[in-house]
Order: structure tokens, then C-alpha cells, then sequence
């Protein structure tokens, strides 16, 4: 036994090695002992040491400032051993970190206690171990002294708040069921294998989170640059206490304390700082918890203690910086890695659990059971698919049959289809028969009905029926396609598709008649699976894969012009998910797969906008009302997140759905993980863009909620649907706990979603009866008067049978010749002559005018239809509109003919048809007058009468003035015996002809070159994409299964 | 990938948690104001009013109608008479700038209720009656509404209390006329659901219904579409001096009303007329301040019954009056009225006046005020056989008020150096005489009231042999 100079232990240490090399080469290995005041047991640890069978291994005695000086029992028990005195502060962690100075040579370093007694073998196997594992840290099982079948720690680990847990219960019997090498946390010092080199790099421990996380920092600070830290249980010491129960130093009574401080401080220093946002208010808050349980048992002391701990570990700031920003220096793994060897919730509780309860032993045999009903129920579920498809599929069917069969009630933007010539004729014209007519093209919408209408043989109404009958249908089909990539099993699918047919928004668009919102609901989830398609597996593409990526692109670009051409918002709709992609990426990484569907959908919305040009080019500058946006009540936050936008609510049922989709953020794993993080982003932004503006400005103009949250509920439904494929595949991998609990909670909401579904399908048209409003004014259409006449339509714009605009609050809206079809829908942007009208409505509401019928007479308005109900006796209430009741019944010149519950008819005394003749020497007609109100005002109907123009052309007329209630417009020709006639404006805002002669006049409006040879392009462009996608379909491959990844275990 | 997963957990949660706390208002939609983007034509915009005229009892050729433009552009009036029978005829007049038009009723068609509209300019219209101790002339209705209350009314022996109610819709009225009387509140059934048919007038003579009542109040409410109400009492020889009070209702109820001209003759009975049309008894307080502050004047109390109606005198107050409620204002104090009711309980006041003249009595009959305003304006300032004209002001307010007094006649408007910057301190009334004297000038004018400060302005013609007073038109 040697007593060395610390200056020279580094090269007495190995010198005598020279001499005697070892015939085999071993690595060689230095044990530092730290010992203080050393008990009765210290001889026999040193003899342990001594008697190891590895070859090349040194002890190091520290001796830690003891009251009786050691040498001479040292060289008893090890007389081979060196031994070096130091004063007796920082404890353990300073008296190692001697080591970095005193021991060169080294390959591993073995710390230890003075208590603790090796077997024969234990360096041996740990040094075996370290290289088999390539770990930086090595630790042994250990096991009580005096009863050596009694485990005392196998590895240990930590909760996220730094508190240590072995997973021990007490007196836990070695049936060498931890046997197993395996990562943990963390190895206490008791007995520490450690490379020598890793030692160095991490600058030994850290004595400032000595006592009690002095070795959780520094296995912490390992892990962070990249070594594992493993238990090799062959390897056994004994020891008499446990690590949880002796934290202090040399078995002294802990200073709980500094024990705090060094908890906090481990904190401080080894998370990232934005996890640091989160763990250390959790930390405190839990500390805070415990302080007041002291306080409660009278433990007034140790609740002190926690107090200070706390405070004492931001004392010095700037010390605490210096040293994180070391151990952040180490980092080369996140926290997420990190993370995996700590266990949930409160070590504290756990321990507490354990010692008390022996709940552990219980909650095994639980996690047990549950694991295999988890399994039994999988395997049950794989054959469920079949059942819950015909489940929701007949109540999908079931709940449209009366639309699908019977006919569609005529609410808000379901007006009646024209026929195939006159849905063509509204397409292909140069004028827009909406309000008081625009030279503006029309929506390729159109096109697409007279498309349907001749595909059924001129059935317009079948079409139509099959389009909104078939909307909740298709979307639920594709809610079910957009799960496959992701399950093998079908039941994701359906889970997908029972959630988004179960989503009260789809019954309320039809509730409320927004085609558009509802078209967009059926087309979304076919728009997401193609974006899935263009961004999977975006770094490994194989080459010639270009072909499925176009024809990907190919399909947002068609849905989104679809879409978009019945609801002009919907061409947000792909650029809202390539969004949610990008916000998504610091969730799930893949930054370039963000990109990818960014650009994607930034490419897929310009080729709808070309799609739809040269339509979507006039909604350039267009009002809010023509792209769908109306004063609207706003919504709660509530009502918005659980999508009660309507009459269909379910009450609380669809709460449900959202919980379905939150199971797979708790449970998911790898794609399913990623793509439900991106799928409730898009869901956040639908939330968003639905609610903020109603928060920002009370009642604001908005487009119809009902369309906004399309976004989420594709969202959510797809969440939901991976969620069950979760269930399927990944939570088997969990032991009983809270995730099971929350799967089951939240599939039983979905089940109540469902039942939500199935009580709305009774009437088999969600809500709506068969009556309408056009239907019980269709006496208005009988007998139209020569030069016909048009209907204004005035109330709450979200319930009027037609596309309406807005005067303040008020909507507005016309119908020709009777309560009109969809051709009053999509009406064109906001012109000079609506603007006309709104004032004359705005004057009657302020109480300027009495005469609102003599204002309306140059648009031909016969009658005046005020509506407080989207249909007779159903539908959605409008808002009260009383002013503009009280006004129209303040009128002078309006008759009131006919009042219901939901609605007055007012007849105007003063109407003019629309295209009707005044004869030579009529001075009561102001036709020259160039402000639109001050000339209706005092313009009287008589002598006037109407002329019939069955296609432009009229009777013979004349002489005299021919009045043209369409918007002023040069556009507007007339000819008669082949001259033409010059146009003037009538009244300043409509257009007369002054006739000669009596002789047939023909008018037409003779729209630009410009505009049919763009609408040409655009029908060539649809056939040219079309015919594209049609060539570019293949069968697709899933994507990766994600249940053939191992699954490894988790707690 | 964990650490991501529970740290998008955690903002989810954060964002739902925080819109949450921040979203649970809803809210109905705003109210945009009227002509936002849209092209209004200030030109275009038509006045309009509703004139019900008087029963047919009083002589169409004493009817008389006053248009007073006040603008300075031309304006063109057509004047609609919804004919009691006969066709609805229609007369185009036009008014020059600055100017005051009367015409005789009977020039403008068969009796019946008048629709006024005019374009270009601001024009007022006046109805009245101008005959042997009868003269009335107050300002038409300018909307038709769907209630309408009358405090003071009465039917003993020689007095005609009459309801007028014109539709000037093209749509059907069905009335509802509610009686408070001093027997009680009643309803008869020959007054329930009238139906008032479009553009045309109904005549109910009250007194044939609410037979030798004391105190009379009528309400007036309207099941489908709305109506102009307006009340005339007509004294007959039978009840003493002849005399017409005519008045067009108020629309709505109130817990306060104001009266800003009043003047305690010697051989007057002036009473003010208020009836409870609340759920509730209510206690109403009535002050009457003096021109003077000099001259305190006792306020005093009334309870009220639901229902219920009563005449508190002012001035001539008896000795032995302590059981009856009366307001002791000496002989020739000029006061103003201000009355409220406790509790929310909502009231209707009227006064009745009747006083002795050279030839006659006067019998004069006024609504309170509900909003006091800063401008003011009557369309006629003299008639024939004119004896004085008096503008009395009221200040509610807590500042001085400032008023100038413009009559707006022949195309011009004249400000007497006289009647500008008159002050009428807070809470007190001023009235001034604007014509009289021995040589009243016979120019009948507009007259325009502008203050500082939101007032009430009321106006009191009297004549050889009647006096009719009225509120003025705001704005």
C-alpha cells in the first residue's frame, strides 16, 4: 500500500504495470473509491476489489476529509491500493472529480462507495459489457448486503421532473427477472463503470448538483453527447440501502435542501429551452403541491426546505447560465431521446404507489389483462369493418333518402336547376341575369349542370337531387379512402368516414341550402388524400414517380376548380392544408415534405383559377357577397369547436368526434403521428378563420361557418380515423394507463357523434320539410304579364332563395318572371345598378322615401318579398330585420298581399314591366332623368305597358320609348327593319331605345371577344386536364405499414 | 419525435384553452349603418306626413292645411285625400323657398285624411281649423306607428271627443282601442280589432262609447300594420264656451314628460291629464317651476293606480282641495311642467286648457314633450283674427340655453334683433310673445327655433275668440 503525492498518482498508478504486462491485453481500469468516515464494512469492500478476477485493474482510495485518517485500515484490507486524503468538501462529485486530474493512463474508471462489496466478477463482466454495448457508463445490479436475494437497484431512472425511481418494489426477490442489458437513465454512483474518455469529455460530475442528482446529471450529460448508459445485471455489488433512500452524502441525513437545488438545477441545465417552458412550471407545481402536503402534516421543516431549494438554485444566475450552457454544449441528441428512459408522471407518486399500495404489482396484472383484451380486441375489430361500413353506410343513406328520392327543397343556393339549354345558355352567355344583370361571365358551375342534366336525359331536378344527396355519401366514401394509406385493416377507414359523415356541419349546410359549403365538404377529404399522395415519402421517391405526383396535382387542381366554382372560397382550401403542412413541420420535422405540399397546393390553386378564368378573374375585386361572405351572427368558441353551427348539433354529441381525434396525438406513431399533427393544424386554421373575425367584429361579414369548418372536419375525421389505427396498431405497445382510458372515452364520443347522426336522419332531409318558398309563390309565375318582371327578395341574406347582396345589414336579392331557379345563384360581382338598389332600400330603412315601389319600378319589380325564414316551416330563422319590415310597411305605393307566419308579399303599385313602352308624350315616366331615385320617384306606371320579347325580339312596337330593365350598359343593341337604334340610359341606371316607328325590335347584348375566347379556352383546358388524369391513374401502393414497425415496449 | 408530440399536445391545448377563455361570447351581428357602398340620392328623398283631419262635425270649409317650405329650394308637394268617400284624389302644389302656404281643406278635396309627400326643399305641414270659436293648427304626423296614447279626454254633457285613425298604407290596420276611464279601464268590443282598410280613415266618436266619463285617456294599438292617431275635442254651446282641442297622439309612453308654456289665468281651468299605462301603480311627482325663480312653486304627488286616470288642477287651486291633487300657481305666473313617474312605471301626461278671451274661450290641448332638442320649428306663426302668439321654451338641462327665434316668410327669413340669444336658464322656462299687441302683424310665417342647448318649445296662438296650442317639430 502506497500513500502518494497527488501530483505524482498519475504515473505511479500504471508504472509498475511496465514491468509486469499483462500476457493479455486488458484495458485498464482504475476503481475510485471515495470514502468518509468509513464504517465497519469498508475492509471487506476493499477486499472485494482486491479479490476481483480482472486483471489490469488499480484502486484509488479518496479520502473525503474523514475525521480518522484511513491509511492504515487501507493497508490492511488492500495494500496495493493508493490512497489520497483531500479536505472534505463538494462531496462525492468533487472528491471523483479528483480522478480527472490524478488518473492518466486509464481506459475505465470504476466509482464506487465504501460500502459497497463487489462480486468476484463484477468488473470484469461490466467492462465486458461496456465494450459489447459500446456504453459510456456501466452499472451493476445490486443487491442487499446482508440478503442477497433481495434487489436493491437495477439501473435507475428519473420522472421529467429529476426525481429518481428505481421501479423496485420493496424487498423485491432477484428472480433475475431484470436481468436483461438495457439502457436506463441513469447508475448511481455507488458503483460506476465510465469510460475514461467519456469522463474527460463531460468534465466529471458536476459538484454542483451534489448531493442527490450529482450522478443523474452526469449520466443525463452522457445521454445528451451521445453514450449509452447501461445495467449489466451479471455483474452484482451489494449495498445496504437503496439509491431513492440515501441521497445524502456518506449516509448522512440527506439535505433535503440542497437536494432541491440540485434537482432544480439539473433541470436548469439539461433540457432544452423549450421544454424548460414546460417542465419547470410543472416542476414548481408539483414542488408547490408537496409543500403544501408538508405544511398540512406538519412538516413545516422539509416544507421549507423545498422553498428553498428553489430559491437557492437562481442565487447565482449567472454560474447556473455558465453551467447549461456546458452541458448544452455536450448535446447531440434532443430531449425527445432523451425522454424515452424517464417515466410518466411523478416518480414521488410512483414510489409512493409502490411502497404503500403495492399498487405496481396490481397495476401489472391490469396492464396485463388489458394488453391481451387490447390484443383480443384488435383482432375483433379487424372483422368489425364489415359490420360498421353497412352501420354507416345505411344511416348516410338514410338520412338523405328523401333527397335522394324525393325532391329538393328549395332553400337558400338548392333553387331548382334549369334545364340542360338554359344552365348551357347562362354558361356560354355574355350577360348574367343575376340582379339587375352584368356583362360579366358566368361560374363554370353552369356547365357542370347542364353536363349532369343531359347525362340523365334532361332531368335536371334527378341531377340535382343526386348532387346533394349524394354530397354526404361521397364525402363519407372519401373520408374512408383518404385512411388507407395508413391502416391495413378497413376500420380506420370507416372510423374516418362514420366522423366526418357524422359532423353536424354537413346537416346544417343542407339544413341551411349552402351548396357550396356542402359541395366542398364532399369533395375535401378526396383533396387531402391527394396532397397525402404528392407528399408521402417525399425523400425517397423513387425515380419515375413523376407521373403519380402529376396526376396527384392533377386532382387537387380539379377538386379545388370544382369546388371553388360552387363556393369561390373553397380555392383556399389546398393552400390551407400545404399551410398546415409547413406549421406542422417543427412538430413532426420533414421540412421538405412541407414544402412539397405548399408548393403543391400553390401550384394546384393557380391551375383552378385558371380552370375557372375567366369567371374567377371577374371575382378579382369582387364584393363579399359574391364570394360568399354575408353578415352572419358570431359564434362562440365552443359552438365553433364542437361544430355547432345550426339546427343539427346533437347537443353534446359531437364533442365526441374531437376526442376521437385527439387519441392519435397520444397514442400514434411515425406517419400516422405526423400526418395527425398536420390534420389537426388544418383544423386549428379552420377553427380559426371561423371564429376570429365574429371575435374581432361582432355580426362581421363572414363566409357561411358551415364551409370554413370544412377544413376541420376533414381534419378531425382523419385524425380520428388514424386514431383507431393507432388503437389497432400502436397501443398495444403501452401498458394499461391513461391512454387506454382517454381511447376508450373518446371512441365512446364517437360512438355518440354517430348516434347524434342517427337521430338527425329520421326526416331524411336533416330537418328541412318539403315545403318552400318557391313552390308556395309559384302563383307569382303564372300568367306573366308581356315584358315581365322581377321579384325582390328582402330579409336576412343567409335565407333568402337566392344569390343576395347586402344593404347595411339587409339582403337583398331578384328573381325574374317568379320566384326564380339557380340561375339567380352565383350572382355576378356587385354592379353600379345593385348599388342603386341598395341605396332605394336604404332610403326606405332610413325613412327617406315612401315610395320604394316607385324607386324599384324601373327594375321592373312587381313584387317584394320580405322573408324572415329560409323556407314556410323549416329552415333557419333569419335575423330580425324589423327596420326594413317596419319600412316596406311604411310604403305608400306597396300593397300588402299576402302574409304568412314567415313572410309578406307586398304588391307594388307603382311597377313597370321590364321591357315595356312608353308612349311618344308621356311626361309622367322621367325616363331622361339621370339620378336613378329622383326620377322613379316621380314617375307614375300609367300608359305605360308592357312588351313581349320572347329572344330580344318583341312585337311590333313603336312609336315611342322602349324601356330595358337590365343595367345600363352600352353592350345592349337594338335593331328594327335592320337599323340600328341608339341606346340611352333610362332613369340613369337602366336602358331605353326610342323608337321611330312601329316594327319588331330586336335587342341582344353584344358581349366582348375577349370573354368567349377565354370561356372556349377554359372548356378546352377542363377536357385537356380531364383527359390528363384520366391517362396518368394507376393502381397506388399503401404506404408504409406502419404496423409492420416493431413495436418496442414502452411504460 | 416525443418531445414534439407532447409539445404540440401542449400548444393545442394552450390555443384551445386560450380561445376558450377569450371565446365564449357570441355575439349578434352588428348594425351596418344604412347607405354603406350603396348610391343614395339625397335629392330624391321625400318628407312625408300624415294629416287624419278633423270629424266631420266641424265644417270642412273651416279646415285648413299649411305648408311652410323652410329650405332654400323650391319644393313640389303633392297632397294625396284619401277620401272618406269617393276617389282618392291627388293635387300637385308647389311651395316656394322660404315660404308658408295655408289652403282651405275643402280646396284639396272630399274630407278625409291627407298624405303629404314632398320633394325638393323641407317642407311642414300644419292641420287645423279656423271658424268661429274654433281654431286649431298642429303639425301632422310624419310616420304612422303602431301605438298611440292619449292622456286627456272627456265626455260630459256638450262634449265631443273624437278619434281619428288614418291607415295611409296600402296595406290593412286592425286597432285595438283601450279606454282609461274614470269608471275604470275598458275595452269596449266595438273598439277591438277596427279595421282601419288601406288608405282611409276611420272616425270614433268616443263620446257615444265612454258615455258622460269625467276623464277619458285612449290608447290606440295596432294588431297588423300601423296607423296615425289624433283626438279632437269639440265643446259644444251645450258645455259652456264652444271651443275645438285637437292633438295628434304620442307613440310611445314615458316615465317623464315635459311641458315647457303654461300660464295660470285668472278665469282658467287649466288641468294636466295623466293616466298609468304601466304594470303598476306608480307615484308620480309633478314640479312646476316659474318663469321667475323667484316664484317657488310646491311640487306634488299623485299615486296611481294601474289603469288608472287623473286631472291634477293648476292654478285656482280651492281651500278645501287638500283630497285632490293641485298644483297652487299663482294667478299670471307663466310656469313650465315637469312630470315623472317612480319605479319605471310608464305615464302619459296631457294638459287641457280652457280660459276666457275678449270673444270666447280658449280650449287648447297638449301632449308633453319626451326629447328635448336644439332645433325647433312651427309652420305657422299667425292666422286670421289673431290676437298674440307666444313661444315658451323649457331648459331640462344643466346649462344656460341660448335661443334665437328666425321667421321664415316670403322667401326670406327675418331674425329679429329681439328674439335672438334669448336665454332660458337651466330648469326654467321662458316664454316670449312673438306677435300680438294692438296691430298684430298679419304676415303669417315659419317660425325656426336653434338653441344651444336641447330644449322643449311649444307655441300658443290665441285668437279674438279661440287659442290653439302645440308642440313644435324637432329638427
Amino acid at each position: 500500500m502506497e500513500t502518494i503525492d497527488p501530483d505524482s498518482i498519475s504515473e505511479e498508478l500504471f508504472e509498475r504495470d511496465d514491468d509486469t504486462e499483462p500476457a493479455q491485453v486488458v484495458p485498464p481500469v482504475v476503481a475510485v473509491m471515495v470514502t468518509h468516515d468509513a464504517g465497519q464494512w469498508f475492509e471487506e469492500s476493499l477486499a472485494a476489489l482486491g479479490a476481483q478476477d480482472y486483471p489490469s485493474l488499480s484502486v484509488l482510495v479518496l479520502d473525503d476529509g474523514s475525521a480518522h485518517d484511513p491509511t492504515d485500515r487501507i493497508a490492511q484490507a488492500l495494500p496495493g491500493a493508493f490512497v489520497r486524503r483531500r479536505g472534505g468538501e463538494g462531496g462525492f462529485a468533487a472528491a471523483a472529480n479528483d480522478a480527472l486530474a490524478s488518473v492518466e493512463g486509464a481506459v475505465f474508471l470504476l466509482f464506487c462507495h465504501d460500502d459497497v462489496v463487489f462480486d468476484a466478477d463484477a468488473v470484469r463482466l461490466m467492462v465486458e459489457e461496456a465494450y459489447r454495448s459500446n456504453a459510456g457508463i456501466v452499472g451493476p445490479k445490486v443487491v442487499d448486503r446482508n440478503h442477497p436475494d433481495i434487489l436493491v437497484e437495477v439501473g435507475m431512472s428519473v420522472d421529467h421532473y429529476g426525481v429518481p425511481f428505481s421501479g423496485l418494489e420493496p424487498d423485491e426477490v432477484d428472480q433475475e427477472q431484470h436481468d436483461g442489458v438495457r439502457d436506463v437513465f441513469f447508475i448511481s454512483h455507488r458503483a460506476m463503470l465510465v469510460r475514461a474518455d467519456l469522463f474527460h469529455e463531460l468534465g466529471g460530475f458536476d459538484a454542483g448538483t451534489f448531493p442527490g442528482a450529482d450522478d443523474i446529471d452526469f449520466c443525463w450529460r452522457a445521454r445528451l453527447a451521445g453514450a449509452r448508459v447501461v445495467v449489466a445485471p451479471a455483474a452484482r455489488v451489494r449495498d445496504g440501502r437503496s439509491t431513492t433512500a440515501r441521497r445524502g452524502a456518506y449516509g448522512s441525513r440527506p439535505n433535503e435542501r440542497d437536494e432541491v437545488r440540485s434537482r432544480v438545477r439539473l433541470l436548469c441545465k439539461s433540457y432544452s429551452g423549450l421544454a424548460l417552458v414546460w417542465v419547470l412550471p410543472v416542476a414548481m407545481f408539483l414542488d408547490l403541491l408537496e409543500t403544501i402536503l408538508f405544511l398540512v402534516t406538519g412538516r413545516v421543516r422539509r416544507a421549507g426546505a423545498v422553498v428553498g431549494g428553489w430559491a437557492s438554485v437562481f442565487a447565482h444566475p449567472g454560474e447556473l447560465r455558465r453551467a447549461r450552457a456546458e452541458a448544452q454544449k455536450l448535446r447531440r441528441v434532443d430531449d425527445g431521446d432523451v425522454r424515452d428512459l424517464m417515466i410518466r408522471g411523478s416518480a414521488r407518486l410512483r414510489k409512493f404507489m409502490i411502497e404503500r399500495v403495492h399498487a405496481g404489482e396490481r397495476l401489472a396484472q391490469v396492464s396485463s389483462r388489458t394488453r391481451e383484451r387490447v390484443d383480443e380486441a384488435s383482432l375483433r375489430l379487424r372483422r368489425l369493418p364489415a359490420f360498421a361500413a353497412i352501420l354507416v353506410g345505411v344511416l348516410v343513406l338514410f338520412g338523405v333518402r328523401s333527397l335522394l328520392l324525393g325532391h329538393v327543397t328549395q332553400v337558400g343556393s338548392f333553387q331548382a336547376w334549369p334545364g340542360v339549354g338554359a344552365s348551357w345558355g347562362t354558361f356560354s352567355g355574355a350577360w348574367r341575369t343575376t340582379f339587375m344583370g352584368a356583362a360579366r361571365p358566368a361560374t363554370p358551375v353552369f356547365a357542370f349542370m347542364a353536363v349532369a342534366s343531359a347525362a340523365l336525359l334532361d332531368h335536371p331536378g334527378l341531377a340535382q337531387s343526386l348532387v346533394i344527396g349524394g354530397a354526404l355519401p361521397l364525402g363519407a366514401f372519401g373520408a374512408y379512402r383518404l385512411l388507407r394509406p395508413f391502416a391495413s385493416s378497413a376500420l380506420p377507414g370507416i372510423a374516418a368516414a362514420a366522423a366526418y359523415a357524422a359532423n353536424p356541419i354537413v346537416r346544417n349546410a343542407i339544413w341551411r341550402g349552402e351548396l357550396g359549403p356542402l359541395v366542398c365538404f364532399a369533395l375535401a377529404p378526396f383533396l387531402l388524400g391527394a396532397f397525402v399522395r404528392i407528399t408521402v415519402d417525399v425523400p425517397d421517391r423513387p425515380a419515375g414517380s413523376r407521373r403519380t405526383e402529376l396526376h396527384a396535382l392533377a386532382t387537387v387542381a380539379l377538386l379545388t376548380a370544382a369546388a371553388g366554382s360552387v363556393w369561390p372560397a373553397a380555392l383556399l382550401l389546398g393552400p390551407a392544408i400545404g399551410i398546415a403542412c409547413c406549421l406542422a413541420a417543427p412538430f413532426v420535422g420533414d421540412t421538405r415534405r412541407a414544402v412539397t405540399a405548399l408548393v403543391a397546393a400553390a401550384i394546384a390553386s393557380v391551375a383552378a383559377a385558371l380552370l375557372l378564368a375567366p369567371w374567377s378573374y371577374s371575382l378579382v375585386g369582387a364584393d363579399a357577397a359574391t364570394l360568399g361572405a354575408q353578415p352572419r351572427a358570431s359564434l362562440s368558441f365552443a359552438a365553433i369547436f364542437h361544430f355547432d353551427t345550426g339546427h343539427a348539433t346533437a347537443g353534446i354529441a359531437s364533442w365526441g368526434i374531437v376526442a376521437a381525434a385527439f387519441v392519435p396525438l397520444l397514442i400514434a406513431r411515425g406517419p400516422r403521428l405526423a400526418w395527425a399533427t398536420r390534420a389537426w393544424i388544418l383544423a386549428v386554421i379552420s377553427f380559426a378563420v371561423a371564429w376570429l373575425p365574429g371575435r374581432l367584429t361582432a355580426g362581421a361579414t363572414v363566409l357561411a361557418p358551415e364551409g370554413v369548418l370544412v377544413g376541420a372536419a376533414v381534419g378531425l375525421a382523419f385524425a380520428a380515423g388514424l386514431g383507431v389505427a393507432a388503437v389497432l396498431d400502436d397501443l398495444r405497445r403501452f401498458h394499461f394507463g391513461w391512454r387506454q382510458v382517454t381511447t376508450i372515452v373518446a371512441f365512446a364520443g364517437l360512438g355518440c357523434a354517430l348516434v347524434g347522426l342517427a337521430t338527425d336522419t329520421i326526416s331524411g332531409r336533416f330537418g328541412l320539410h318539403a315545403d318552400d318558398w318557391p313552390s308556395m309563390y309559384s302563383w307569382m309565375g303564372d300568367n306573366v304579364p308581356a315584358g315581365g318582371f322581377r321579384v325582390l327578395w328582402v330579409g336576412d341574406p343567409t335565407i333568402l332563395p337566392a344569390d343576395a347582396k347586402t344593404a347595411g345589414d339587409v339582403g337583398f336579392a331578384f328573381t325574374r318572371d317568379g320566384p326564380g331557379d339557380a340561375r339567380a345563384l352565383w350572382a355576378a360581382p356587385e354592379q353600379h345598378a345593385d348599388r342603386v338598389v341598395a341605396g332605394m332600400l336604404d332610403s326606405a330603412s332610413a325613412g327617406s322615401t315612401v315610395r320604394l315601389g316607385h324607386l324599384l319600378a324601373p327594375a321592373g319589380v312587381r313584387y317584394v318579398v320580405f322573408l324572415r325564414r329560409a323556407a314556410p316551416d323549416s329552415g333557419p330563422f333569419g335575423r330580425d330585420e324589423h327596420v326594413i319590415d317596419d319600412a316596406l310597411g311604411r310604403q305608400l305605393d306597396l300593397t300588402l298581399s299576402r302574409v304568412d307566419d314567415q313572410s309578406l308579399v307586398y304588391n307594388n303599385d307603382a311597377w313597370i314591366p321590364m321591357h315595356a313602352l312608353v308612349p311618344p308624350g308621356n311626361t309622367a315616366v322621367q325616363v331622361g332623368g339621370k339620378d336613378p331615385q329622383t326620377a322613379a320617384t316621380r314617375s307614375e306606371n300609367s300608359g305605360v305597358v308592357g312588351v313581349a320579347a320572347p329572344g330580344g325580339t318583341t312585337e311590333p312596337v313603336g312609336p315611342g320609348t322602349l324601356l330595358w330593365s337590365e343595367a345600363a350598359n352600352g353592350g345592349w343593341k337594338a335593331s328594327s327593319n335592320g337599323r340600328g337604334i341608339a341606346r340611352q340610359d333610362a332613369f340613369g341606371w337602366t336602358n331605353a331605345f326610342t323608337l321611330d316607328a312601329n316594327a319588331p325590335v330586336h335587342v341582344h347584348f353584344a358581349g366582348s371577344f375577349l370573354t368567349s375566347a377565354a370561356r372556349f379556352l377554359e372548356i378546352v383546358l377542363w377536357i385537356a386536364l380531364v383527359a390528363f388524369w384520366f391517362t396518368t391513374r394507376r393502381r397506388r401502393e399503401p404506404l408504409e405499414s406502419p404496423s409492420d414497425v416493431p413495436l418496442p415496449e414502452e411504460t | 419525435m416525443k418531445s414534439r408530440r407532447f409539445l404540440f399536445v401542449a400548444v393545442l391545448l394552450v390555443l384551445l384553452a386560450a380561445a376558450f377563455a377569450i371565446g365564449k361570447t357570441s355575439s349578434e351581428p352588428r348594425t351596418v349603418a344604412a347607405a354603406n357602398g350603396s348610391e343614395t340620392a339625397a335629392a330624391a328623398s321625400s318628407d312625408v306626413w300624415f294629416c287624419p283631419g278633423e270629424p266631420t262635425t266641424i265644417a270642412p270649409k273651416y279646415g285648413r292645411l299649411t305648408l311652410a317650405n323652410v329650405a332654400d329650394e323650391k319644393a313640389e308637394v303633392e297632397v294625396t285625400d284619401l277620401a272618406d268617400s269617393g276617389a282618392t284624389t291627388q293635387t300637385t302644389l308647389g311651395v316656394a323657398a322660404h315660404s308658408v302656404l295655408t289652403k282651405a281643406r275643402a280646396s284639396l278635396g272630399a274630407p278625409g285624411a291627407l298624405t303629404i309627400e314632398a320633394f325638393g326643399g323641407r317642407v311642414l305641414a300644419e292641420e287645423g281649423v279656423e271658424g268661429p270659436a274654433m281654431f286649431e293648427s298642429t303639425p301632422c304626423a310624419t310616420q304612422a306607428a303602431r301605438q298611440w296614447f292619449f292622456a286627456a279626454g272627456t265626455t260630459p254633457r256638450g262634449v265631443q271627443q273624437w278619434l281619428v285613425l288614418e291607415n295611409p298604407y296600402a296595406s290593412d290596420a286592425k286597432v285595438n282601442v283601450t279606454l282609461r276611464t274614470s269608471g275604470g279601464v275598458r275595452e269596449p268590443g266595438i273598439l277591438q280589432s277596427v279595421d282601419v282598410a288601406p288608405r282611409s280613415r276611420n272616425l270614433i266618436a268616443l263620446q257615444n262609447i265612454a258615455v258622460r266619463e269625467d276623464r277619458v285617456a285612449t290608447e290606440v294599438d295596432a294588431q297588423v300594420g300601423s296607423v296615425v292617431a289624433s283626438q279632437i275635442i269639440v265643446y259644444t254651446a251645450d258645455a259652456g264656451t264652444p271651443g275645438v282641442a285637437q292633438s295628434l297622439g304620442s307613440t310611445t309612453s314615458a316615465m317623464h314628460w315635459s311641458f315647457a308654456g303654461g300660464i295660470a289665468r285668472r278665469d282658467s281651468s287649466s288641468y294636466v291629464a295623466i293616466t298609468n299605462v304601466g304594470d303598476d301603480a306608480a307615484q308620480v311627482d309633478i314640479q312646476a317651476a316659474a318663469q321667475s325663480p323667484k316664484a317657488a312653486i310646491a311640487p306634488a304627488s299623485l299615486n296611481l293606480a294601474q289603469d288608472d286616470v287623473a286631472w291634477v288642477q293648476i292654478g285656482q287651486c280651492p281651500a278645501s282641495s287638500r283630497a285632490k291633487a293641485c298644483i297652487s300657481v299663482p294667478s299670471g305666473v307663466r310656469y313650465s311642467l315637469d312630470i315623472r313617474s317612480e319605479s319605471g312605471i310608464a305615464i302619459v301626461a296631457q294638459t287641457v286648457d280652457r280660459f276666457a278671451l275678449a270673444d270666447g274661450g280658449g280650449t287648447t290641448s297638449l301632449l308633453g314633450g319626451l326629447v328635448p332638442a336644439t332645433a325647433w320649428t312651427f309652420a305657422r306663426s299667425t292666422v286670421p283674427g289673431e290676437s298674440e302668439t307666444d313661444l315658451s321654451f323649457v331648459n331640462p338641462g344643466a346649462v344656460p340655453a341660448s335661443v334665437s327665434i328666425g321667421a321664415v316668410h316670403n322667401g326670406r327669413i327675418d331674425n329679429r334683433s329681439a328674439f335672438q340669444h334669448l336665454t332660458v336658464a337651466p330648469g326654467r322656462q321662458v316664454t316670449i310673445r312673438y306677435n300680438g299687441g294692438r296691430s298684430p302683424s298679419k304676415v303669417d310665417a315659419a317660425l325656426t327655433v336653434d338653441s344651444t342647448v336641447p330644449i322643449y318649445a311649444e307655441r300658443l296662438i290665441v285668437t279674438q275668440d279661440e287659442a290653439g296650442a302645440s308642440n313644435g317639430v324637432a329638427g
